[in-house]
């Protein structure tokens, strides 16, 4: 199935994601979650250890966050990318005005596809996944609406200190995690 | 913001863990899964070299075990780790899982899980009023003596209601007990009260109901999609096969589904039918196709019978209703229904997307169609006959069958595990006391409606398997009450045999009934229940290896990987057990394994699941069938299995046109080989639609029911699962906002439904009712419109406690005891506020990608 112009419908590249690899899945919203593209360590005592706790970074002004708006960054590893953005309604472990002010993990909990180019804020939702179409409940916790995710999106802990949102920690593993804070770099903390 | 409190690390299986291979325990997809056992101390690396995944950490796409895939079990005194990895280089799933597979590690015999604590594990009799524990002497004496008592004048007395899907080695062995042991006819499946086929129409046209190869989906150019949605209850095949192909999707539902907007929003068809007008909609497709002369004439005169008298030597149902062709082409265009026009009337679709829709399916242009025609329980469980038949009807029609990117297939439930150990047919013949009279025949014996005869008393020992009939049947609520006035005469007082006995035989003779549960959880049947027998659960790699097939009749090999309860037994050593007490001298099986061997080389031969050549291969190779199975592992094979220069060979599907790899001599399942057109004729349903359909005055709605895509089936794991039944608490229903607002109904309200006179065919109506939480979503958030229509409301088939059976009514094929299970109706009003009002999410769950 082709468009007008030629081009192969989403629906068409999206079936070979679901047959390919992870390369071949990386121009259409698949999201590695390593920071260690450049290549894998050559053994288990070259990787970075464990860090001790969750890194506290300053994430956003609520001031400049209306509902709708989208941030995004990388947390608590470099490379685990995370979206953070205000909605319209409270929302549980939300923060700011409201409580309307959450982030999450990119990655869908199913296969690892990047969700943050279908957060719809006004909405309340991320999804559908543009791999399998999960989609998720951000005022609920990151619950599975419908699809096949196997766990809640992870949800950052936020709290908001003179009027900046801190990230803090995560409830939920990241997809391709085995720990959270295992196998890579922690964000630089503010002061460091 | 709590999740899973499992979520915060999955532990890396060493590179010497144990693996085994496996099907998902869940759905008919038969996804297949990898095993990884290891002890609880032990920890691989994150390195692909140290580690038994293969993968380098951070996991990238499909490689990753999510928490819920990991458990740890405990047997002997020491501790497990067990991950169940969705298996990244088998054919059917690519690593990809739903959520049902995906969390099954989650149900895995654990005191670390929530169900532990309801697993049945060890048997019990109803002494005093309460379960008591026995020993499984005692208890098995009581079944084999009760059954005894029960039958002592002629078999009926005894009574069946088993699963189909559990593996070949279960149902054989119960089917063995009841049809060569006991010889009673009264055997209902699990979702259906009888010895029936689901797809009565599409069987006895002579084609196959599984008969086509997951590949089909990918390579048809339209997918017809009738009674089912594959995005909700078959995830993999939709990403795998459907998603990953072109077809154009024609949907036919009454309901908006994901799989709806998914098929408007890639070129294809919504076609958005009336309640229960299936057939009127199919028969017009075929007369638009017939007029267009779009049809395939060549293969409607090669394979399609047009000899009335060898129709009607093909057995009483095609005398009933097999058709010649021009019989068929004049019923088409002789009723004026079936024109576009009139039959946009009657099934709500526009005349112009009918003419479209029998396009797409003909594919005029095309030498040979590329057309797939899928159905599921929307149609099976409505007109059983009629729905099924228009289905094959248009396959035959359009010459849809047998090629890449054609057949005619169901979308299915649960994976199929059935295998005739005893003579069903030949015992309904001689002791059956259902029968049917048609148009063409008269009093011929049918399989009986055992769910009746529970109600009239011909059952007296009601032996229930795997399912929960109080639940699962139609009009449940009155079937209940029904079978607590047969349970509630005498009661054992002690836990001695003929104590036992002297109050069952009391109870039958005063016209009573003994129950016994053999499960693996309690369930509604269970408090009726008066003997419990704990049974392993197999499924979740318990005890003993096992063999089933998915859609695609994929064989494959379930191998054992745990213990279970240790004093539950498998279902097949329970029914062996009881066969030898009542003087069984063929059922001294040692192993399931012993049993499948058994199987494979004396009853291989199974319609159409031909297994003769694992024995073959096992003989010419010294070893086993079993062992032939283990080697074929997470592929399995394709049935029929035949033996090719040594090695087994598969079938991807059937009814090709040299029909090389069907059993008999033809290309379909008749003693001619060629199909038959069956009779749809909307007049044999009309009546009961127009007593059924819903009072509109009255405020009454119709009330439909299925299956929500990470619910399984009964919920007999996911009801103790947080992570799957957090997202619906309770049972939901679906309603429109302006027929909620009618009622003054908001979403997280508690409603009740009423049906105060539910259609029963056999006996009085009466009336039927459950509660549900109302899921209405705002129209500015249907983004891609309401699921539900008006007049219409939808709600899950089997939530516990929330029973949407009870107000199913209870009209069964006359010919086909199958009920209509879709077509309830009910007055719906609110109770009061749910505790869900701020928790349950009401998002729309029908929004596909654009």
């Amino acid at each position: 199935m082709k468009n007008d112009d030629g081009s192969i419908t989403r629906r068409r590249l999206l079936g070979a994601v679901g047959t390919a690899g992870a390369t071949s899945v990386a121009g259409c919203g698949f999201q590695a979650p390593t920071a260690e593209n450049s290549g894998p360590a050559e053994s288990p005592s070259e990787r970075v250890g464990r860090i001790e706790r969750y890194p506290r970074i300053r994430v956003a002004s609520v001031d400049e966050l209306s509902v709708g708006d989208t941030v995004e960054f990388e947390y608590p590893l470099d490379g685990s990318g995370t979206f953070l953005t205000r909605l319209s309604e409270a929302a549980n472990g939300g923060v700011g005005p409201g409580d309307g002010i959450v982030a999450f993990s990119n990655l869908c909990t199913h296969m690892g596809c990047a969700v943050s180019g279908n957060v719809e804020s006004d909405r309340g939702v991320a999804g559908p996944c543009p791999c399998h179409y999960t989609t998720f409940d951000l005022a609920k916790g990151g619950l599975v609406i419908m699809g096949p995710a196997t766990t809640d999106l992870p949800q950052v802990r936020l709290d908001v200190e003179d009027g900046d949102v801190f990230a803090t920690g995560m409830a939920g593993l990241v997809h391709g995690r085995r720990n959270n804070l295992a196998d890579g770099e922690p964000v630089e903390e503010e002061g460091e | 913001m709590a999740d899973n409190p499992n979520t915060n690390e999955v532990p890396i299986p060493p590179a010497d863990a144990e693996r085994s291979s496996r099907s998902c325990r869940y759905c008919i997809v038969g996804c297949s899964y990898e095993v990884f056992k290891w002890p609880v101390g032990e920890e691989g690396g994150p390195d692909a070299a140290d580690n038994a995944l293969d993968v380098d950490y951070p996991a990238g796409y499909g490689d990753w075990p999510s928490p819920n895939m990991h458990q740890i079990i405990e047997e002997n005194g020491q501790e497990y780790h067990v991950i169940f990895r969705p298996n990244p280089d088998a054919e059917v799933n690519n690593g990809s899982h739903s959520v049902r597979g995906g969390t099954q590690a989650q149900s895995l015999y654990s005191k670390h899980n929530e169900d532990y604590d309801d697993r049945l594990k060890q048997p019990q009799i109803r002494i005093g009023g309460s379960l008591t524990p026995v020993d499984w002497d005692t208890a098995l004496e009581v079944v084999a003596r009760v059954t005894e008592y029960a039958t002592r004048d002629e078999p009926n007395g005894y009574g069946m209601k088993m699963y189909a899907y559990q593996f070949v080695e279960n149902t054989f062995a119960g089917s063995k007990l009841i049809f060569d042991v006991i010889g009673s006819p009264n055997f209902g499946f699990h979702n259906r009260p009888a010895y029936t086929p689901e797809s009565p129409g599409v069987e006895h046209s002579g084609l196959y109901d599984w008969s086509t190869s997951y590949e089909d989906a990918a390579k048809a150019e339209t997918m017809v999609i009738a009674g089912g949605d594959p995005y909700e209850n078959q995830d993999v095949y939709f990403h795998e096969y459907v998603d990953a192909g072109s077809a154009d999707i024609i949907q036919i539902n009454p309901r908006r589904t994901f799989t709806a907007n998914y098929a408007e929003n890639n070129d294809g068809l919504f076609l958005q039918i009336n309640e229960a007008t299936d057939p009127v909609l199919l028969n017009a497709i075929a007369r638009h196709i017939v007029d267009q002369g779009w049809h395939d004439q060549a293969f409607v005169d090669e394979w399609v019978m047009d000899d009335r008298d060898a129709i009607d030597e093909e057995g009483w149902y095609q005398e009933e209703f097999g058709m010649t062709p021009d019989e068929y082409i004049d019923l088409l265009q002789s009723d004026d229904r079936y024109a576009p026009e009139n039959a946009a009337e009657i099934t709500g679709i526009d005349a112009t997307d009918i003419r479209d829709a029998a396009e797409r399916i003909a594919q005029p242009d095309s030498d040979q169609t590329q057309t797939l025609f899928t159905y599921e329980k929307g149609l099976i469980w409505g007109w059983s006959h009629e729905n099924t038949a228009a289905m094959a009807n248009l396959a035959l029609l359009t010459g849809s069958v047998g090629h890449e990117g054609t057949g005619i297939t169901r979308l299915g439930g649960h994976q199929e595990g059935w295998w005739e150990g005893g003579p069903g047919g030949e015992v309904i013949a001689e002791h059956s006391t259902q029968s049917f009279t048609g148009e063409h025949v008269e009093d011929v014996p049918i399989p009986p409606n055992t769910i009746e005869r529970v109600r009239n008393g011909e059952i007296d020992h009601w032996h229930v398997i795997g399912n929960d009939p109080l639940r699962h049947e139609h009009d449940t609520q009155s079937l209940r009450n029904r079978v607590r006035e047969r349970t509630s005469g005498s009661q054992p007082q002690t836990a001695d045999v003929g104590d036992i006995m002297a109050a069952f035989r009391e109870r039958i003779d005063d016209g009573g009934m003994v129950v016994t549960h053999q499960e693996i959880y309690p369930n509604s049947t269970t408090e009726y229940a008066d003997i419990v027998l704990p049974a392993k659960a197999v499924e979740a790699g318990e005890d003993s290896n096992h063999h089933r097939w998915n859609g695609e009749r994929r064989f494959r090999h379930y191998a054992s990987f745990m213990q279970g309860p240790p004093n539950a037994r498998p279902d097949w050593e329970i029914f062996a057990d009881i066969g030898r007490r009542l003087g069984a001298n063929d059922m001294d099986w040692e192993s399931s394994d012993d049993l499948f061997d058994h199987l494979a080389a004396e009853h291989g031969d199974s319609y159409p699941y031909h297994i003769e050549a694992l024995d073959e291969k096992a003989q010419q190779d010294g070893t086993t069938p079993t062992e032939v199975m283990r080697d074929l592992d997470a592929d399995g094979v394709r049935l029929p299995a035949r033996l090719e220069d040594g090695e087994i060979e598969g079938t991807p599907r059937l009814h090709t046109p040299d029909g090389e790899e069907m059993p008999g001599d033809g290309r379909f399942f008749t003693d001619s080989g060629k199909a038959i057109f069956m009779r749809v004729d909307w007049d044999r349903v009309a009546d009961v639609y127009e007593q059924l359909t819903p009072d509109c005055e009255a405020g009454e709605l119709w009330v439909t029911n299925g299956r929500l895509n990470r619910l399984w089936q009964n919920m007999y794991t996911h009801q103790r699962l947080e992570y799957i039944s957090k997202r619906y608490e309770q049972n939901v229903l679906q309603l429109h906002p302006n027929d909620a607002a009618e009622r003054d109904i908001e979403a997280g309200d508690l409603v009740e439904v009423i049906n105060d006179d539910v259609y029963n065919q056999y006996s009085e109506n009466e009336q039927g009712s459950f509660t549900a939480v109302a899921y209405v979503v705002d129209d500015e958030d249907a983004v891609q419109g309401q699921t539900v229509p008006e007049g219409l409301a939808f709600t899950y088939w089997l939530y516990p406690g929330q029973v949407a059976n009870d107000i199913v009514p209870g009209y069964l094929d006359p010919a086909n005891p199958n009920p209509g299970y879709k077509y309830a109706t009910g007055r719906v009003r609110r109770l009061g506020e749910s505790d869900q009002k701020d928790r349950m999410s009401f998002h729309p769950e029908n929004v596909a990608p654009e």
